[in-house]
Protein backbone atom coordinates (compact mmCIF):
# COMPACT_ATOMS: atom_id res chain seq x y z
CA UNK A 1 0.00 0.00 0.00
CA UNK A 2 1.57 3.31 -1.10
CA UNK A 3 -0.28 6.76 -0.15
CA UNK A 4 0.71 9.45 -2.52
CA UNK A 5 0.40 13.06 -2.20
CA UNK A 6 -3.00 14.94 -3.76
CA UNK A 7 -1.52 17.12 -6.19
CA UNK A 8 -3.42 20.63 -5.42
CA UNK A 9 -3.66 23.84 -8.12
CA UNK A 10 -2.21 25.08 -9.52
CA UNK A 11 0.57 22.31 -9.50
CA UNK A 12 1.32 22.69 -13.42
CA UNK A 13 1.06 18.99 -13.59
CA UNK A 14 -2.77 19.50 -13.34
CA UNK A 15 -2.64 21.68 -16.58
CA UNK A 16 -1.06 19.06 -18.64
CA UNK A 17 -2.22 16.15 -21.29
CA UNK A 18 -1.41 12.42 -19.98
CA UNK A 19 -0.11 9.80 -22.26
CA UNK A 20 -1.54 6.54 -23.39
CA UNK A 21 -0.69 3.35 -21.77
CA UNK A 22 0.63 1.11 -24.10
CA UNK A 23 1.39 -2.29 -21.99
CA UNK A 24 0.84 -3.21 -18.15
CA UNK A 25 4.33 -2.69 -16.77
CA UNK A 26 5.20 -2.71 -13.41
CA UNK A 27 5.16 0.33 -13.21
CA UNK A 28 1.48 0.85 -14.66
CA UNK A 29 0.59 -1.76 -12.02
CA UNK A 30 1.86 0.45 -8.88
CA UNK A 31 0.34 3.57 -10.10
CA UNK A 32 -3.12 1.79 -10.17
CA UNK A 33 -2.38 0.63 -6.71
CA UNK A 34 -1.22 4.00 -5.57
CA UNK A 35 -4.76 5.16 -7.09
CA UNK A 36 -7.08 2.98 -5.48
CA UNK A 37 -5.26 3.41 -2.30
CA UNK A 38 -4.69 7.14 -2.21
CA UNK A 39 -8.67 7.49 -3.36
CA UNK A 40 -9.67 4.99 -0.38
CA UNK A 41 -7.67 7.08 1.95
CA UNK A 42 -8.84 10.40 1.44
CA UNK A 43 -12.40 9.03 3.07
CA UNK A 44 -14.97 11.22 0.99
CA UNK A 45 -13.53 10.57 -2.59
CA UNK A 46 -15.44 8.37 -5.38
CA UNK A 47 -12.26 8.72 -8.04
CA UNK A 48 -8.89 9.68 -8.76
CA UNK A 49 -6.44 9.93 -11.60
CA UNK A 50 -2.71 9.81 -12.34
CA UNK A 51 -2.23 13.43 -12.90
CA UNK A 52 -3.62 14.24 -9.28
CA UNK A 53 -1.04 12.21 -8.21
CA UNK A 54 1.37 13.52 -10.53
CA UNK A 55 2.00 10.89 -13.07
CA UNK A 56 1.01 11.94 -16.40
CA UNK A 57 -0.73 8.35 -17.97
CA UNK A 58 -3.86 8.22 -18.65
CA UNK A 59 -5.54 5.99 -16.20
CA UNK A 60 -8.32 6.78 -13.29
CA UNK A 61 -9.91 4.84 -10.70
CA UNK A 62 -13.32 4.97 -10.00
CA UNK A 63 -15.86 3.75 -7.05
CA UNK A 64 -19.40 5.12 -7.60
CA UNK A 65 -20.60 3.16 -4.57
CA UNK A 66 -18.87 5.10 -2.64
CA UNK A 67 -21.30 7.78 -2.72
CA UNK A 68 -23.98 6.26 -1.26
CA UNK A 69 -26.94 7.99 -3.07
CA UNK A 70 -26.12 6.44 -6.02
CA UNK A 71 -28.12 3.61 -6.23
CA UNK A 72 -27.20 1.74 -9.50
CA UNK A 73 -23.51 2.02 -10.33
CA UNK A 74 -20.83 -0.58 -11.69
CA UNK A 75 -18.15 -0.43 -8.21
CA UNK A 76 -14.63 -0.20 -8.35
CA UNK A 77 -13.47 -0.01 -11.18
CA UNK A 78 -9.95 1.02 -13.19
CA UNK A 79 -9.84 2.59 -16.71
CA UNK A 80 -6.94 2.46 -18.93
CA UNK A 81 -6.82 5.28 -21.75
CA UNK A 82 -10.93 5.86 -21.23
CA UNK A 83 -12.57 7.66 -24.15
CA UNK A 84 -15.92 9.06 -23.88
CA UNK A 85 -17.56 7.58 -27.30
CA UNK A 86 -20.89 8.61 -26.99
CA UNK A 87 -22.49 10.73 -24.52
CA UNK A 88 -26.48 12.41 -24.78
CA UNK A 89 -28.76 14.78 -22.10
CA UNK A 90 -27.08 16.81 -20.13
CA UNK A 91 -27.39 17.32 -16.24
CA UNK A 92 -25.86 20.46 -13.99
CA UNK A 93 -24.45 19.42 -10.66
CA UNK A 94 -21.84 20.91 -7.66
CA UNK A 95 -18.70 19.28 -8.10
CA UNK A 96 -16.10 19.24 -5.23
CA UNK A 97 -12.34 18.03 -6.50
CA UNK A 98 -9.18 16.96 -4.14
CA UNK A 99 -7.31 18.74 -6.59
CA UNK A 100 -9.50 22.06 -5.99
CA UNK A 101 -10.11 21.92 -2.25
CA UNK A 102 -11.03 25.31 -2.01
CA UNK A 103 -14.14 25.79 -4.42
CA UNK A 104 -17.01 23.70 -5.53
CA UNK A 105 -19.29 24.75 -9.00
CA UNK A 106 -21.52 23.57 -10.76
CA UNK A 107 -21.23 21.66 -13.98
CA UNK A 108 -22.95 20.75 -16.51
CA UNK A 109 -21.90 17.54 -17.77
CA UNK A 110 -23.47 14.75 -20.14
CA UNK A 111 -26.12 12.64 -18.56
CA UNK A 112 -25.66 9.05 -20.33
CA UNK A 113 -22.12 8.04 -21.97
CA UNK A 114 -20.51 5.28 -23.88
CA UNK A 115 -17.00 5.00 -22.48
CA UNK A 116 -14.10 2.71 -23.77
CA UNK A 117 -11.19 1.65 -21.81
CA UNK A 118 -9.08 -0.92 -21.14
CA UNK A 119 -9.10 -2.41 -17.61
CA UNK A 120 -6.31 -3.66 -14.99
CA UNK A 121 -5.52 -6.57 -16.93
CA UNK A 122 -5.30 -4.39 -20.40
CA UNK A 123 -8.62 -5.89 -21.51
CA UNK A 124 -10.78 -3.72 -23.59
CA UNK A 125 -13.80 -3.06 -22.55
CA UNK A 126 -16.95 -0.62 -23.06
CA UNK A 127 -19.11 0.41 -20.47
CA UNK A 128 -22.81 1.96 -20.84
CA UNK A 129 -23.65 3.82 -17.52
CA UNK A 130 -25.43 7.44 -16.50
CA UNK A 131 -26.39 9.97 -13.22
CA UNK A 132 -23.78 10.28 -11.04
CA UNK A 133 -21.34 7.22 -12.34
CA UNK A 134 -21.30 9.29 -15.73
CA UNK A 135 -20.73 12.50 -14.14
CA UNK A 136 -17.73 10.53 -12.06
CA UNK A 137 -16.05 9.21 -15.59
CA UNK A 138 -16.40 12.67 -17.02
CA UNK A 139 -15.25 14.15 -14.10
CA UNK A 140 -11.81 11.62 -13.94
CA UNK A 141 -10.98 11.55 -17.96
CA UNK A 142 -10.83 15.28 -17.53
CA UNK A 143 -7.90 15.19 -15.52
CA UNK A 144 -6.44 13.38 -18.30
CA UNK A 145 -6.52 16.29 -20.72
CA UNK A 146 -5.27 18.84 -18.05
CA UNK A 147 -9.20 19.97 -17.71
CA UNK A 148 -10.31 21.00 -13.92
CA UNK A 149 -13.99 21.38 -13.18
CA UNK A 150 -13.32 25.19 -12.91
CA UNK A 151 -12.21 24.93 -16.56
CA UNK A 152 -16.21 23.89 -16.87
CA UNK A 153 -17.72 26.58 -15.09
CA UNK A 154 -19.99 28.65 -17.28
CA UNK A 155 -20.82 31.63 -15.16
CA UNK A 156 -18.03 32.67 -12.56
CA UNK A 157 -20.28 34.63 -11.01
CA UNK A 158 -22.97 32.35 -10.34
CA UNK A 159 -21.30 29.04 -10.68
CA UNK A 160 -18.05 28.87 -8.57
CA UNK A 161 -18.21 28.76 -4.76
CA UNK A 162 -16.24 29.09 -2.26
CA UNK A 163 -15.87 25.54 -0.43
CA UNK A 164 -17.38 25.71 3.35
CA UNK A 165 -15.28 23.10 4.62
CA UNK A 166 -13.59 20.54 3.67
CA UNK B 1 -1.70 39.17 14.36
CA UNK B 2 -5.16 39.85 13.74
CA UNK B 3 -7.22 40.21 10.09
CA UNK B 4 -9.66 42.54 9.93
CA UNK B 5 -12.35 42.20 7.44
CA UNK B 6 -14.31 45.22 5.50
CA UNK B 7 -17.02 45.37 3.13
CA UNK B 8 -16.73 47.97 0.29
CA UNK B 9 -19.41 48.91 -2.03
CA UNK B 10 -19.18 51.05 -4.96
CA UNK B 11 -21.61 52.41 -7.84
CA UNK B 12 -21.20 54.60 -10.82
CA UNK B 13 -22.27 55.30 -14.12
CA UNK B 14 -19.05 56.16 -16.10
CA UNK B 15 -17.30 52.78 -15.53
CA UNK B 16 -14.27 52.61 -17.71
CA UNK B 17 -11.39 52.15 -15.59
CA UNK B 18 -12.88 51.93 -12.48
CA UNK B 19 -11.96 48.50 -11.40
CA UNK B 20 -8.27 49.21 -12.74
CA UNK B 21 -8.51 52.35 -10.36
CA UNK B 22 -10.09 51.00 -7.72
CA UNK B 23 -7.90 47.70 -7.29
CA UNK B 24 -4.81 50.00 -7.69
CA UNK B 25 -5.99 51.30 -4.34
CA UNK B 26 -6.27 48.79 -2.60
CA UNK B 27 -2.84 46.50 -3.70
CA UNK B 28 -1.05 50.16 -2.55
CA UNK B 29 -2.87 49.99 0.66
CA UNK B 30 -2.07 46.26 1.25
CA UNK B 31 -5.61 44.92 0.85
CA UNK B 32 -6.54 41.31 -0.31
CA UNK B 33 -9.20 40.99 -2.16
CA UNK B 34 -10.57 38.05 -0.45
CA UNK B 35 -14.01 37.95 -2.15
CA UNK B 36 -15.55 40.02 -5.37
CA UNK B 37 -18.58 40.20 -7.24
CA UNK B 38 -19.05 43.21 -9.94
CA UNK B 39 -21.61 43.55 -12.37
CA UNK B 40 -23.36 45.75 -14.84
CA UNK B 41 -27.35 46.67 -13.49
CA UNK B 42 -28.96 48.56 -16.38
CA UNK B 43 -26.13 50.81 -16.98
CA UNK B 44 -25.28 51.32 -13.33
CA UNK B 45 -21.98 49.13 -12.40
CA UNK B 46 -21.62 47.60 -8.91
CA UNK B 47 -18.88 46.24 -6.81
CA UNK B 48 -18.65 44.73 -3.77
CA UNK B 49 -15.16 43.73 -2.51
CA UNK B 50 -15.13 41.77 0.60
CA UNK B 51 -11.36 43.10 1.63
CA UNK B 52 -8.74 42.42 4.74
CA UNK B 53 -5.13 43.72 6.40
CA UNK B 54 -3.47 43.47 9.35
CA UNK B 55 -3.98 46.66 10.03
CA UNK B 56 -7.20 47.95 11.98
CA UNK B 57 -9.08 50.96 9.78
CA UNK B 58 -11.74 52.97 10.61
CA UNK B 59 -14.26 52.97 8.06
CA UNK B 60 -14.00 56.98 7.03
CA UNK B 61 -9.84 56.18 6.88
CA UNK B 62 -10.71 53.77 4.39
CA UNK B 63 -13.22 56.05 2.27
CA UNK B 64 -10.63 58.61 2.18
CA UNK B 65 -8.22 56.15 0.72
CA UNK B 66 -10.99 56.59 -2.49
CA UNK B 67 -11.40 60.19 -2.46
CA UNK B 68 -9.81 60.07 -5.80
CA UNK B 69 -12.42 57.38 -7.20
CA UNK B 70 -15.56 58.96 -9.13
CA UNK B 71 -17.92 56.65 -7.78
CA UNK B 72 -20.69 56.56 -4.92
CA UNK B 73 -18.73 54.49 -1.99
CA UNK B 74 -19.37 52.73 1.32
CA UNK B 75 -17.55 50.95 3.63
CA UNK B 76 -18.29 48.40 6.04
CA UNK B 77 -15.62 47.18 8.85
CA UNK B 78 -16.90 43.32 10.39
CA UNK B 79 -16.45 42.94 13.65
CA UNK B 80 -14.91 39.30 13.55
CA UNK B 81 -14.36 37.20 10.37
CA UNK B 82 -18.17 36.75 8.53
CA UNK B 83 -19.47 33.54 8.19
CA UNK B 84 -20.52 31.56 5.54
CA UNK B 85 -23.77 30.18 6.61
CA UNK B 86 -23.35 25.60 5.88
CA UNK B 87 -26.73 23.75 4.50
CA UNK B 88 -28.55 22.02 1.96
CA UNK B 89 -28.90 24.46 -1.12
CA UNK B 90 -31.39 25.11 -3.47
CA UNK B 91 -31.67 26.89 -6.78
CA UNK B 92 -35.37 28.00 -7.43
CA UNK B 93 -36.26 29.97 -10.69
CA UNK B 94 -39.60 32.26 -10.86
CA UNK B 95 -41.57 33.48 -13.77
CA UNK B 96 -44.09 35.48 -14.75
CA UNK B 97 -45.96 38.29 -16.70
CA UNK B 98 -43.76 41.03 -14.99
CA UNK B 99 -45.73 43.05 -12.09
CA UNK B 100 -44.62 44.63 -8.69
CA UNK B 101 -44.07 42.54 -5.42
CA UNK B 102 -42.89 39.32 -7.10
CA UNK B 103 -39.89 39.50 -5.11
CA UNK B 104 -41.15 40.66 -2.06
CA UNK B 105 -44.33 37.67 -2.13
CA UNK B 106 -41.15 34.77 -2.38
CA UNK B 107 -38.67 36.04 -0.37
CA UNK B 108 -41.26 36.74 2.61
CA UNK B 109 -42.06 33.16 2.08
CA UNK B 110 -38.08 32.33 2.40
CA UNK B 111 -37.60 34.02 5.07
CA UNK B 112 -41.03 32.89 6.82
CA UNK B 113 -39.50 29.56 6.51
CA UNK B 114 -35.70 30.20 7.88
CA UNK B 115 -34.25 30.00 4.33
CA UNK B 116 -31.14 31.89 3.85
CA UNK B 117 -30.95 33.86 0.22
CA UNK B 118 -27.65 32.71 -0.87
CA UNK B 119 -27.70 34.59 -4.18
CA UNK B 120 -30.87 36.59 -6.03
CA UNK B 121 -30.86 37.57 -9.76
CA UNK B 122 -33.37 39.61 -11.34
CA UNK B 123 -34.44 39.95 -15.10
CA UNK B 124 -37.35 41.47 -16.80
CA UNK B 125 -37.29 40.51 -21.01
CA UNK B 126 -37.97 43.21 -23.32
CA UNK B 127 -40.82 42.97 -25.95
CA UNK B 128 -44.03 44.57 -25.84
CA UNK B 129 -44.99 41.34 -22.82
CA UNK B 130 -42.30 41.69 -20.60
CA UNK B 131 -41.97 38.21 -18.65
CA UNK B 132 -40.28 38.99 -15.31
CA UNK B 133 -37.75 36.28 -14.11
CA UNK B 134 -35.92 35.77 -10.89
CA UNK B 135 -33.49 32.82 -9.86
CA UNK B 136 -32.45 32.47 -6.39
CA UNK B 137 -30.12 30.25 -4.35
CA UNK B 138 -31.41 29.45 -0.80
CA UNK B 139 -29.92 27.23 1.92
CA UNK B 140 -31.94 25.17 4.18
CA UNK B 141 -30.55 24.04 7.91
CA UNK B 142 -31.58 20.52 6.68
CA UNK B 143 -33.77 18.85 4.85
CA UNK B 144 -36.30 18.12 6.85
CA UNK B 145 -39.04 20.43 5.90
CA UNK B 146 -38.34 20.70 2.39
CA UNK B 147 -41.91 19.57 1.21
CA UNK B 148 -43.57 21.70 3.88
CA UNK B 149 -41.58 24.83 2.72
CA UNK B 150 -41.52 23.93 -1.11
CA UNK B 151 -45.33 23.42 -0.88
CA UNK B 152 -46.12 26.68 0.75
CA UNK B 153 -43.85 28.56 -2.34
CA UNK B 154 -45.57 26.78 -4.85
CA UNK B 155 -49.08 27.98 -3.18
CA UNK B 156 -47.07 31.75 -3.03
CA UNK B 157 -46.04 31.26 -6.13
CA UNK B 158 -49.67 30.21 -7.70
CA UNK B 159 -51.01 33.37 -5.98
CA UNK B 160 -49.26 35.71 -8.20
CA UNK B 161 -49.42 34.11 -10.81
CA UNK B 162 -45.82 32.84 -11.90
CA UNK B 163 -44.33 29.72 -12.80
CA UNK B 164 -41.64 27.75 -9.98
CA UNK B 165 -39.05 25.60 -10.27
CA UNK B 166 -37.29 24.40 -6.86
CA UNK B 167 -34.09 22.12 -7.35
CA UNK B 168 -32.18 20.49 -4.94
CA UNK B 169 -28.82 21.10 -5.65
CA UNK B 170 -26.62 18.03 -5.76
CA UNK B 171 -23.55 18.01 -4.53
CA UNK B 172 -20.57 14.95 -5.31
CA UNK B 173 -17.28 14.76 -3.70
CA UNK B 174 -15.36 13.49 -7.25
Amino acid sequence: MALREVLKYPNDILKQDAADVTELTEEVKQIIQDLKDTMLDAGHSTGIAAPQIGELKKIITIDASLNKKCKENHGFMVMINPEIIEHSGTVTSREGCMSVPDFTGNVTRAEKIVVSYFDENMQQNVLETNGFEAILIQHETDHLNGMLFIDRVISKRTDLFRRKKY
Amino acid sequence: MDTHYYALSFVNTDSKGIVADTTKVLFDNGFNLADSSSTLLQGVFSMIFIITNDKDYKEQEIKDMFKNIRSHMEVFKFDKKPEIKEGIHYSISVYGADKAGIVHAITKELAKNNLNIIDLQTKITGGSQKVYIMMLEVAADNENNENIWQEALKKTAKEINTQINIKKIEFYEL
